[in-house]
């Protein structure tokens, strides 16, 4: 299946709000089976974006892919198990979707979630839900929006590794948008900076990123390197 | 926890009907005649004498049988309206004046203009329909323009079906505050339900019994009436109270 993905391709696309133009003829592509990082200043478009891929936005000339989404808070229906709201995005009846869900948060490690609900679960036990809901559902594209934004440092990073634990099984090409550079290290196989201009967001920084996940840490060259050209550009728009 | 628990619950409105009842006792002896303010004691003998009447039960059962029925195609109507002003912006604005119109009407023009329009029979279902229509279709507007709308794009995203979402997020969203609204609007279409029946005479209903004992100056049945009519309103407001509480808890699992 994975092979068969194909690259998602943004082309041309034009967003306003009012007389405010966020996009106008923007293009970008999203590498099949990698994950892109978008980094950029407030206001760049990138939430905007993001909202176009899942088809949160119609947008002339984009088809939106079926997206799952990880949002920055949880998200989770408060009235319902962490088991059913896994299962509420499924297709099926309801003993074989609740059965795949079961698998899933068995699978993540997330057994003992099951029958709590959100009220119940913790700050990042109630993410992980949220990553488990992402990955299970079936999408061809998944989007996070700095799903790890607000959450103590040592939280931050055990989630980005259990995500990218969990996504190298899957490999769904991602596009996620967060405002830390260490994290878009940490994660990225594709590094973006949109800036936002008089006429419309604009790419200014776009590169691969191939060193191997395991061996991305501060004090490899390669990762402070990057962070070097990133911190630059990013002070610099 | 326990015990402090206990008397904010149970001891301290026992200590308000006391109270109550106690000053009620006073003021009745101090004016001493049973025609103006009988005693409790009066009101109570007068109300259990209503109790082996079978007139009485009849009574009731009409009363609450208008009351419910009103209410009920209120409440259906108040949903689907509230439904359709969720969908679209344009009916919602062009049904807000019709709800502020008729929620600011007097009551009594509403019940004056019903009783010229409608028979005896049939006002009071219509005076209590108009009157709590718009409140329960504010109350069902509001909860439902209250559910997280963060909730709602999460359920886009996710491709939830329409039904599902109604089933798992708006419903269990919108309940606490629809069956707090339920509650007080219930009882108060009691007291509508009856202000109607005294003023079109409605045949074998409470307001019409209330309204003989009051040309008959017998204060103590009216207050039995008025006693009997409490306790109803009461009870219809404490079931859905209970439902409130039942459905909560199983919408947490608990």
């Amino acid at each position: 299946m994975e092979g068969e993905r194909m690259d998602i391709v943004v082309k041309n696309i034009s967003v306003s709000f009012g007389k405010i133009g966020v996009f106008r003829d923007f293009s970008i592509a999203f590498p099949q089976n990698k994950i892109t990082c978008i980094l950029g200043p407030s206001g760049s478009g990138k939430t905007t974006l993001l909202k176009v891929l899942g088809g949160l936005i119609p947008t002339e000339g984009f088809s939106a892919p079926r997206c799952s989404f990880i949002f920055q808070d949880h998200r989770l229906l408060p009235h319902m198990s962490a088991l059913d709201n896994l299962a509420v995005v499924l297709e099926g009846d309801k003993a074989s979707r609740r059965e795949k869900a079961r698998k899933m948060l068995a699978d993540m490690e997330l057994s003992e979630a099951e029958k709590l609900y959100p009220s119940e679960l913790s700050g990042g036990m109630a993410q992980r839900v949220a990553i488990a809901r992402g990955l299970l559902f079936d999408a061809e594209l998944m989007l996070m929006d700095e799903p790890f934004k607000g959450l103590d440092l040592a939280l931050q990073e055990r989630l980005i590794k259990y995500f990218i634990k969990y996504w190298e099984e899957k490999r769904l090409t991602t596009v996620f948008v967060t405002h830390s550079i260490l994290e878009a290290i940490l994660v990225a196989d594709k590094i973006v900076v949109i800036d936002k201009r008089e006429e419309g967001a604009k790419v200014v920084f776009d590169k691969e990123f191939d060193l191997p996940r395991s061996q991305r840490a501060l004090g490899v060259p390669e990762v402070d390197e990057l962070r070097k050209q990133l911190h630059d550009i990013l002070v610099s728009l | 926890m326990e015990k402090k628990r206990l008397i904010y619950n149970i001891l301290a409105p026992v200590v308000g009907c006391v109270v109550f009842i106690a000053l009620w006792f006073i003021v009745s002896a101090a004016i001493g005649k049973s025609i103006i303010l009988p005693s409790p004691a009066d009101a109570l003998s007068g109300f259990f004498v209503l109790l082996g009447e079978g007139q009485f039960y009849l009574a009731i059962g009409r009363t609450l049988g208008r009351t419910l029925l009103s209410f009920v195609i209120a409440f259906a109507l108040g949903c689907f309206f509230a439904f359709l002003s969720v969908k679209s912006e344009f009916f919602k604005k062009a049904f807000s004046p019709v709800a502020v119109i008729v929620r600011v009407l007097p009551t009594i023009s509403i019940i004056l203009l019903v009783l010229i329009w409608f028979r005896s029979a049939t006002a009071p279902y219509v005076i209590t329909f108009i009157v709590i229509f718009p409140m329960l279709y504010t109350t069902i507007l509001n909860a439902a323009e209250n559910v997280d709308s963060k909730l709602v794009e999460m359920c886009q995203a996710y491709h939830v079906s329409k039904g599902r979402q109604l089933f798992c997020l708006y419903i269990p969203g919108m309940t606490p505050a629809v069956l707090t609204g339920m509650s007080i609007t219930l009882s108060f279409s009691v007291k509508l339900t009856i202000a109607a029946e005294v003023l079109a005479s409605t045949q074998g209903s409470m307001g019409r019994y209330m309204s003989q004992s009051s040309a008959y100056i017998d204060t103590p049945t009216l207050l039995a009436w008025t006693l009997a009519a409490i306790l109803l309103g009461f009870i219809l407001e404490g079931l859905v109270l209970l439902v409130k509480k039942l459905l909560l808890r199983r919408y947490h699992g608990r």
